[in-house]
């Protein structure tokens, strides 16, 4: 009996061993329900919770990667709007070339970037993107935010393009101020970076304070109904024959991150056009 | 007592760093390092046989249940408890482990570690991906998962022995003063 005992004593921990290592194997190949269940009731209580209130903490870091796909899928979305395409149905053109009658032709195509530099406080304020002529970015194509417009391309390198923004003296955009369907031009007087003036508005137009001012779309450059602002204020001079009228613009420019390029298919066939009705 | 303390505080810290931060690791898509080998590793070798091997097997079960492998960190946390004094009693050479030695990984050279380490890493790590994969059908794709993983906690492991054993230096020169 002793001999046991000591037996027992001396190899106590190799038969532990044995049979924590026969236990380990039994839950390795126990493939039965029953005893899986139990173990999923054991990590549904208490290994589920823990997973999941670590996982709602390392949801914060992937925000950035999140933010992403949703631009993207916004790009998506900006691409299928109606308004960028041309249904050809009751054009004179379509009736004679029947392969094109009922479809739509794109006019308007988009690109997102970033902005990486961005100015206000100067005279001349530009921004620069993060997206060059190798993502096919060229001049003169308009720059907007999902707040409202930004700006015209001025320079475009491989990898970088510089935006001359509404907060610049020559930029003059095609305005059109709703409900009252006056078209006008656009332009910064300096000083305020919130506000620009909007002129060329007729004296007899009925303007009130709120009314909204979109893109006119008549410029080929940007699409139409693309929102610029706010009206603030209201200046009529009985001597003039146009209005004044000061804008708010809805696009906060201190605070710009992603932005949409818009390209313009046609635009050069039309500048040729324009051209030439210049020379004549 | 403070040694307890020690291990049992380390054994909470490794197995939180296991489930919540190394878990979500996978480099180059495959890469997964176990590091919560480490307090099985410097568990101080007196701990009686019985204990250490209880310890492993709570260990390997917790992280099982986090991994959802049901036996497999367990069966391999037990071999590498087993295999541990032998292992050290071989690289010690003659000396034997017995001696009631606190500080027996705390004083031994860059190279000793090395060996220690990577061999059991090694094992730990072969077992947990064989047991898993459970079959010699994609034999060499197992076994390179294996030598990275082993290559990726071994540096970990080190790294973190180092730091946090600020004392090694002072031992080892009072130890050659005397």
């Amino acid at each position: 009996m002793s001999n046991l005992i000591d037996f027992l004593k001396k190899y106590f921990h190799n038969i532990l061993l044995v049979i924590l290592l026969l236990l380990s194997f039994i839950l390795i190949f126990n493939n039965s329900h029953y005893s899986r269940f139990k173990l999923k009731t054991i990590e549904n209580s208490i290994v589920s919770p823990i997973y999941k209130s670590w996982n709602n903490l390392l949801y914060y870091f992937d925000l950035r990667k999140e933010n992403d796909h949703l631009k993207g899928q916004n790009l998506l979305l900006l691409k299928q709007l109606s308004s960028n395409f041309v249904i050809n149905t009751d054009s004179i053109y379509s009736q004679n070339t029947p392969n094109l009658q009922g479809k739509s032709v794109r006019i308007f195509d988009y690109i997102s970037a970033n902005v990486i530099y961005n100015s206000i406080n100067k005279t001349h304020n530009y921004i620069i993107i993060d997206k060059g002529y190798d993502d096919s970015i060229q001049v003169d194509m308009a720059v907007f935010s999902p707040e409202g417009v930004l700006g015209i391309v001025n320079d475009v390198s491989a990898h970088f393009a510089t935006v001359m923004s509404v907060l610049h003296p020559n930029t003059m955009i095609n305005a059109k101020l709703m409900p009252a369907a006056q078209v006008g031009t656009v332009s910064w007087e300096g000083g305020d970076p919130d506000h620009v003036y909007l002129s060329y508005i007729p004296q007899h137009t009925e303007v009130n304070i709120g009314d909204t001012v979109f893109t006119s779309g008549y410029s080929n450059i940007f699409p139409k109904d693309i929102l610029i602002g706010f009206v603030n204020d209201i200046d009529k001079k009985s001597n003039d024959s146009f209005i004044k009228i000061k804008i708010k613009l809805s696009v906060d420019f201190s605070n710009l991150n992603s932005v949409f390029v818009v390209k313009s298919i046609y635009k050069e066939e039309i500048d040729q056009l324009k051209a030439n009705f210049i020379n004549e | 007592m403070n040694k307890i303390v020690v291990n049992i505080g380390r054994f909470l810290i490794f197995i939180t760093l296991q489930v919540l931060i190394c878990n979500y690791i996978s480099l180059f898509h495959f890469l997964n390092p176990y590091v919560y080998i480490f307090c099985l590793l410097f568990l101080p070798i007196e701990v009686p046989k019985v204990c250490q091997y209880i310890i492993a097997f709570f260990t390997g079960l917790i992280i099982d249940f986090f991994a959802l492998s049901y036996g497999v960190h367990t069966f391999a946390c037990l071999i590498l408890m087993f295999v541990k004094p032998y292992l050290i009693n071989r690289l010690n050479g003659q000396k034997s482990v017995k001696e009631k030695d606190f500080q027996i990984f705390e004083n031994k050279p860059f190279k000793w570690m090395l060996i220690y380490v990577v061999t059991l890493t090694f094992l730990h790590h072969l077992l947990v991906v064989f047991l898993e994969v459970f079959s010699f059908h994609s034999f060499f794709i197992s076994l390179s998962v294996v030598v990275g993983n082993t290559i990726l906690t071994t540096t970990l492991i080190l790294a973190i022995h180092y730091i946090i054993s600020p004392t090694t230096k002072k031992t080892s020169s009072s130890s050659t003063k005397h």
